[in-house]
């Protein structure tokens, strides 16, 4: 069985069982930390499901900056000889924090918490989070169909011609 | 490539490379002015004082559904100065296909050598090569006056024959064609190898 949150590859599927499961824990952990909000993206900046109140609008740029910073920190890291890496990454602000940290070696999980949340709750429920996820992730087999399932001579016409519309070329 | 079947997304990285001020970040500045808002979102810049990239540019952009999949494409450029090469690095990973922009004139064919071995270095060590992966080759700045002509530039660059357009991107002459150039590279790879 693939195990979702450790192997590195170059495909990723994820179920919509897994992608359910994800959801629920990620809900549980807006709940009990009151946080504003809770985003789970890969590794490579793609966002993958999110759960709160929806201030953030760019949820894919968002992800690309997570991902950026956490592998640039992690760099950081390793330039001044913390072999293991950070564990997480806090950010402070004038009226919300950001709790960052990797789930396993493929996923991230981003937390936005009022200043009235203490971050040590914080601490406490992304880790309790961290592992939740990762039982999830690592019992995951990859969703069943391949790439190649449907993207196939027919999708790429009609991407193409999709995209002459889009591009109006 | 991440496919999310609960939401029917397959999202797809293409990486903007190439030598320093060859046109990478001007590539992204066209296509996020030219899409309709409702195809696009945000673009993201990560740059010095003197405009330069510091760490990326960042622009996703999404068609409508095809068979019932939404792609989204998540478009990159990284840092062409020497010195950022760990940046180039981390924004490689996951990456589906390369659009090498090459800088046309007569003087920066060694830099545009140089980035090119770069990003096959950097390749490999992501378990890709030049040679099997999917990636175009923009040569830009076709408006200035010493500029490299086009099968010259071929025999030093386009050693994989790879599909080539030409370019002046700051007024927006091929951008849309290479960046459709490189999406119908990947869908294609799809197809063969996985
Ligand atoms: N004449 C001309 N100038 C161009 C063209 N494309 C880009 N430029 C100019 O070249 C300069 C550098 O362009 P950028 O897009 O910032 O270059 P870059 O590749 O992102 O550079 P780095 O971020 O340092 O790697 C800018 O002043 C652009 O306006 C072109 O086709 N013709
Ligand atoms: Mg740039």
């Amino acid at each position: 069985m693939l195990q979702l949150a450790e192997k590195p590859a170059e495909q990723f599927m994820l179920s919509t069982e897994t992608f359910n499961q994800v959801n629920d824990i990620l809900r549980d952990l807006v709940t009990s930390t009151r946080s504003d909000f809770a985003l789970f993206c890969d590794a490579n900046g793609n966002p993958i499901t999110h759960h709160g109140k929806q201030h953030v609008v760019n949820l894919s740029g968002l992800s690309a900056l997570a991902a950026g910073n956490f592998a640039a920190t992690a760099e950081m890291a390793r330039v001044i000889g913390e072999k293991e890496g950070f564990k997480f990454i806090f950010q402070e602000g004038d009226r919300r924090n950001l709790y960052l940290c990797n789930v396993g070696f493929n996923f991230l999980l981003a937390i936005i918490f009022d200043k009235a949340v203490a971050l040590g709750l914080v601490r406490i429920f992304a880790n309790k989070t961290v592992e939740n996820l990762k039982g999830v992730l690592d019992k995951a087999a990859q969703a069943e169909k391949k790439a190649s399932d449907f993207i196939d001579s027919e999708f790429g016409l009609l991407l193409g011609k999709e995209l002459d519309k889009s591009f109006s070329l | 490539m991440f496919v999310n079947w609960a939401l029917q997304e397959v999202n797809l990285k293409i990486v903007y490379y190439g030598p320093g001020l060859s046109g990478k970040t001007t590539n992204l500045e066209f296509i996020y002015h030219k899409l309709d808002p409702s195809l696009r979102g945000d673009l993201i810049t990560l740059k010095t004082r003197e405009e330069r990239t510091l760490y990326f540019d960042f622009l996703q952009l999404e068609v409508g559904r095809i068979k019932g999949m939404k792609p989204k494409f998540n478009l990159y450029t990284i840092p062409g100065q020497v010195y950022y090469s760990y940046s180039r690095k981390i924004i490689l990973r996951g990456v589906d296909g390369v659009v090498f922009v090459a800088d046309s004139q007569a003087d920066r064919m060694t830099e545009n050598l140089d980035s090119l071995m770069d990003l096959e270095q950097n390749l490999i060590e992501n378990g890709h090569s030049l040679e099997n992966f999917p990636w175009v080759l923009q040569y830009n700045k076709r408006d200035l006056p010493r500029v490299i002509p086009i099968n010259e530039l071929n025999a030093k660059l386009n050693f994989h024959r790879v599909p080539v357009v030409e370019a002046v991107a700051s007024r927006g002459a091929g951008v849309m064609e290479t960046l459709k150039s490189a999406i119908q590279g990947v869908v294609g790879r799809v197809q063969k190898v996985i």
